[in-house]
């Protein structure tokens, strides 16, 4: 069995507000972080894995694989995993998977079943890079931030439940070829539709202690969660920061959301939900916590 | 406060910001936010995903009211 040990997110210390203050109150988002001259999500997904190595004692050579999430790696060839592994010394298995918002569950995923002790997880992208300033919905929407996450494999712990799913068919709705181009109303209604039912196959019947959605929009998140009869208490957000960051955004809510301080020193029953590009979905629910790290790294 | 009223409150007040809209009220121009918004207020007052094209072809109020199964 696998356990999350801890938590790291690199976010770039450029903060950009959000000028329309209509678009700002619908979606939650006031500000996000983006991109300086220099950083890319290697860069960023270096720095989150050597503090998360350091914070849960792990050294480099001791690392069994790397699994790195990201629709924006920094070149084509080789893989972002690999970048990281040779910029942090870890001589180990490293792979990418291409995923955007239920990225980061299936890598926790692909992580937990790997037959190594040890894996780092990198999820996150420098999505600033695919936006089209002439779209507001999406160049006002996204937001850049990577994080790492050490999941051990030792046995020793509950279980994780997962559920995964792709229903593809609406793949054309949210696509980056050069840019991003979204339609804003089918992906509403994917994850309307979608995302109670994940919740349901996922949580068990007595429920959760809190339940992590992917940072999407905030208009689309209150929703979901009327649907689900959930409180704010019960589904933190942190979207009003951050924007929507893409497979960093659920790591990002254990780094800095109203849940951090509980899963820093105590242990959460915690619902983790994925949904996005491709009508790719993923939930997992598992006990959650004491974590050895969970905090934010600006770069 | 019946569904129509609820629907036809949160197409004024939330989307097109403004005290009151009559079935006659014209959408135009709505952006795609407002689209997102409106499947939204549906969904909360009649429980219905409505298609997105079928919502962007409405021209007026009563057009989304139709969608929505209201009879106007």
């Amino acid at each position: 069995m696998s356990a999350i040990l801890g938590v790291v997110a690199a976010v770039p210390a450029n903060r950009v507000p959000t000028e329309d203050e209509k678009f700002a109150l619908a979606t939650g988002i006031k500000e996000r972080r983006i991109k300086s001259e220099g950083q890319d999500t290697g860069v960023l997904g270096t720095i989150a894995a050597g503090r998360v190595l350091g914070a849960v004692g792990w050294a480099p050579e001791t690392v069994g694989a790397i699994v790195c999430v990201t629709q924006t790696p920094p070149v084509r060839m080789p893989a972002t995993a690999c970048i990281i592994a040779g910029n942090l010394g870890i001589p180990a298995p490293a792979f990418d998977i291409n995923l955007a918002c239920s990225g980061y569950v299936y890598g926790l995923w692909v992580a937990s079943h790997l037959p190594f002790q040890r894996v780092l997880l990198v999820a996150g992208d420098c999505v600033s890079e695919m936006v089209n300033p002439a779209d507001p919905g999406s160049a006002n929407l996204f937001g850049d931030a990577v994080t790492a996450t050490a999941v051990d494999n030792s046995g020793h712990y509950p279980s994780i439940t997962f559920a995964l799913g792709t229903d593809g068919k609406g793949w054309q709705h949210l696509v980056a070829d050069y840019l991003i181009r979204m339609d804003g109303s089918e992906v509403f209604n994917f994850a309307a539709k979608c995302v109670p039912d994940l919740v349901h196959r996922v949580v068990p019947p007595e429920g959760a202690d809190t339940y992590l959605f992917h940072q999407a929009n905030g208009m689309m998140l209150r929703h979901i969660g009327r649907k689900l009869g959930l409180t704010e208490v019960k589904m933190p957000m942190n979207i009003q920061r951050y924007g929507n960051t893409s497979s960093a955004s659920i790591p990002l809510l254990l780094c800095d959301s109203a849940i951090t301080e509980s899963v820093k020193h105590g242990t959460l029953s915690v619902g983790m939900f994925g949904f996005g590009a491709g009508w790719s979905l993923a939930g997992a629910y598992m006990k959650l916590g004491p974590l050895k790290v969970a905090e934010v790294v600006e770069v | 406060m019946t569904k129509k009223e609820q629907l036809m409150r949160d197409i004024a007040q939330t989307i097109m910001e403004v005290e009151s809209v009559t079935p006659e009220t014209t959408l135009d121009p709505w952006d795609s936010m407002a689209w997102v918004v409106a499947q939204v207020a549906i969904d909360d007052a009649y429980g219905m995903l409505v298609e997105p094209a079928k919502l962007r072809d409405c021209v007026t109020v009563a057009d989304v009211l139709r969608l929505a199964g209201e009879p106007v």
